[in-house]
């Protein structure tokens, strides 16, 4: 078998994809979603832990199962799902904590929370943040936060109930259904980590390769789902006595939209399986894009009904433009790749 | 790496000059060098290593003969002179050949010893190929052919060329088309040269067709079969284009990837191009490895149409990127010119992005 077969999920991808589509189905919903956005509370962490969804991904020596594409595959059918179930944040905070070798299996008992700030880490592993947004950061047993110093760079494994960690604004307002809440940490004295890693500022992009993975994966299972809902809305809508989807204007856009969704699915799993930080960095930047550009196509063609709060594309928006940002902007990504691939070359 | 592409690349190491990689971009116009390249690699079972000894190939697995065009790729081998010889016509021969066509016209065309033209688009027929008017009577085994072809990429050049004309017609327009194997020096044939836009873009002629003969024996494919053979043959070229798209983008972005300073956008815009080039090599791979292991794959049309517009932006990018500069070298912007080609020939986009909606998709047909 040579590398490139690996490209196509064989029969246990796909039958953990199926199962977790049916799964994730269940604990959906647009009604989820709606009650989550007018503050209901969202849950279904039990349901994800007892599917063995956390244990995905996780190399076997550390009591995991399964490989990164099977971790892409059942991502991208939470992201479809737009999932409110904190399995996204716990990914990203296992991943993190593997690549960077803080991670304990006991870990994986609870919801984690996952975030990206500049702070520093001092020699004693005390650790000081002034905001953070924390994905996930309602009801986890953890936070795994990477903290970027002027130098170096640290991934933290902190209680949030622990002493010094104070919720700054509880509020999320993009995509509350995934709630983002921000934090401070050790504003006077630090906050002791329960793990801390110090690595060199190059490695940050090594140890981040997963958790981009992860972020890609959900992305475009979060286009997909939104290509598969206009496409059943320009079938059914009917305008000038016929189906909206046979005009061209209609047609063109939502075939760029699925050769969109293809390319970047193509970009994840590729990058699932190199996991090479510039891959990495060109999945995320694509994956990110294409979410935000095909759920406002879902707006566009939805008409007027696009933006009332009764239809399921602000859902997919808001999702898409929440998670597009949340590991770096698009084109900061691909500057960063671009620089890789300039040093590579010269 | 597995063996069989290391044998391939010590042929290779074997047959290019030592400073190939060096020079590419002189290589890459070496007339000589093409020709003599797909002739050694067709003697060697290198050209279309799926295919049998005597072929062109030597009889590979689909994932083995992959892994050798993707080493060959990678080591930018000379482009073939004629491509839809090889790559368009030689399928169709090899899939809808009678023995004696396959005979006399399967190993020249793949070999390049002599070159196909392909004999679709007519002046009222471009995109809508159904529409063709290009007639032929069948009488006393001899079919009568009268009409015009246009865009008849290397018709000048070409000893034959795979004519697709309208025998019967009283059916739907795509039922009644067949193709012929025309010998282009027959009587009451005439090529015009176009003159193209740039030097880079493959010359391109009109054909005139006033009463040509062509035997009964130069059918390929079935009586009024023709789209399928068409159909086919184009499928053929799609799958397998994203190999020289993906080159083709990888190439046009080095001038920028060496470049001594870009500006941050430029930079950007780098990394956007860097994303083409890794979407377009692994859609193709993707694609191929759920091919083979039997699963739904994407459509094709997205490897036209995403490694045709991969190739526009990057060479707009090189060109932008070099600013003034690109005024003292002209392969800057006749590779631009080349590259807006892309999008056109081989299905233009709008007709790609047609077939996604509606066969993909599942929405309606018609284009209102």
């Amino acid at each position: 078998m040579t590398d490139w077969q690996l490209l196509a999920p064989d029969e246990d991808s796909l039958a953990l994809a199926d199962t977790a589509r049916a799964q994730f189905r269940s604990l959906r919903g647009p009604a989820v979603m709606r009650a989550a956005l007018d503050g209901g509370v969202a849950g279904g962490w039990e349901t994800v832990a007892e599917g063995g969804y956390v244990d995905i991904g996780i190399p076997e020596e550390l009591g995991g199962i399964g490989r990164m594409i099977d971790l892409v595959v059942m991502l991208e059918e939470a992201g479809r799902a737009l999932l409110t179930a904190p399995l996204l944040a716990s990914a990203l905070a296992f991943r993190t904590q593997v690549a960077a070798g803080v991670h304990r299996e006991e870990f994986r008992r609870a919801p984690a929370g996952f975030g990206i700030a500049e702070g520093v880490v001092d020699e004693g592993g005390r650790c000081r943040v002034e905001r953070v947004h924390v994905l996930g950061g309602h009801g986890a047993a953890a936070f795994t936060l990477v903290v970027q110093g002027p130098e170096q760079v640290w991934v933290v494994v902190v209680d949030p109930e622990g002493e010094g960690v104070e919720a700054v604004e509880q509020d999320t307002l993009v995509d509350p259904s995934r709630p983002l809440p921000a934090f401070r940490l050790g504003h006077k004295t630090g906050v002791a980590a329960a793990e801390w890693r110090e690595l060199a500022f190059g490695d940050l992009e090594r140890v981040l390769a997963g958790a981009r993975v992860c972020v890609a994966a959900d992305l475009v299972g979060t286009a997909a789902g939104a290509l598969d809902g206009a496409v059943e809305h320009v079938l059914q809508r009917r305008q000038f006595g016929r189906a909206i989807g046979a005009f061209q204007g209609v047609k063109h856009q939502l075939a760029d939209a699925y050769t969109a969704v293809e390319r970047a699915r193509s970009l994840v799993y590729g990058a699932a399986l190199s996991l090479d930080p510039r891959d990495c960095l060109l999945a995320n930047a694509v994956a990110a894009e294409t979410a935000v550009r095909v759920t406002s196509l879902f707006t566009q063609l939805m008409g007027a009904m696009g933006v009332t709060f009764e239809a399921d594309c602000h859902l997919f928006l808001r999702r898409a433009h929440q998670t597009a940002c949340l590991l770096g902007e698009p084109d900061a990504l691909y500057l960063a790749a671009a620089r890789i691939e300039r040093r590579i070359s010269r | 790496m597995t063996d069989v592409t290391s044998e391939f690349e010590a042929f290779l190491d074997g047959f290019l000059p030592a400073d190939y990689a060096e020079n590419y971009r002189h290589y890459r116009r070496d007339v000589k060098l093409r020709t003599e390249y797909q002739a050694a690699a067709f003697d060697a079972g290198w050209l279309v290593p799926e295919w049998g000894p005597g072929e062109g190939g030597r009889g590979l697995s689909v994932p083995d003969a992959l892994a050798v065009k993707l080493a060959g790729a990678r080591r930018r081998v000379p482009r073939l002179m004629n491509i839809q010889g090889a790559g368009v016509a030689a399928p169709a021969i090899r899939s809808y050949g009678t023995a004696a066509q396959r005979a006399r016209l399967l190993r020249p065309a793949t070999r390049g010893d002599e070159w196909w033209a392909l004999g679709m688009s007519e002046p009222g027929a471009g995109s809508d190929l159904a529409a063709l008017r290009t007639t032929a009577t069948l009488a006393d085994g001899v079919f009568t052919v009268s009409g015009q072809k246009v865009w008849t990429t290397q018709a000048d050049e070409a000893r034959w060329c795979a004519l697709y004309v309208r025998t019967d017609p009283e059916a739907r327009p795509h039922r009644g088309i067949s193709c012929l194997i025309l010998d282009l020096r027959s009587p009451g044939v005439e090529v015009r040269p176009i003159r193209t836009a740039g030097p880079a873009v493959e010359s391109f002629c009109e054909v005139f067709l006033d009463e040509v003969k062509v035997p009964e024996e130069a059918l390929l494919g079935p009586l009024h079969g023709g789209w399928g053979v068409a159909m086919s043959s184009l499928e053929h070229e799609r799958d397998m284009i994203w190999i020289n798209t993906w080159l083709e983008t990888t190439r046009a972005l080095e001038p920028t990837l060496t470049a001594p300073e870009l500006s941050e956008h430029q930079l950007v815009r780098l990394g956007r191009s860097l994303a083409d080039a890794e979407g377009v090599r692994l859609t193709g791979l993707r694609t191929a490895a759920q091919r083979w292991a039997g699963l739904p794959s994407p459509a094709s049309s997205i490897l036209k149409l995403l490694g045709s517009e991969s190739v526009q932006r990057a060479a707009l990018l090189s060109l932008e990127s070099a600013g003034a500069r690109a005024f003292d070298d002209p392969a800057l912007f006749d590779e631009r010119l080349e590259s807006l080609a892309a999008t056109i020939y081989g299905g233009t986009s709008e007709i790609q992005r047609n077939i996604i909606a509606e066969r993909t998709l599942g929405l309606p047909k018609g284009t209102p």
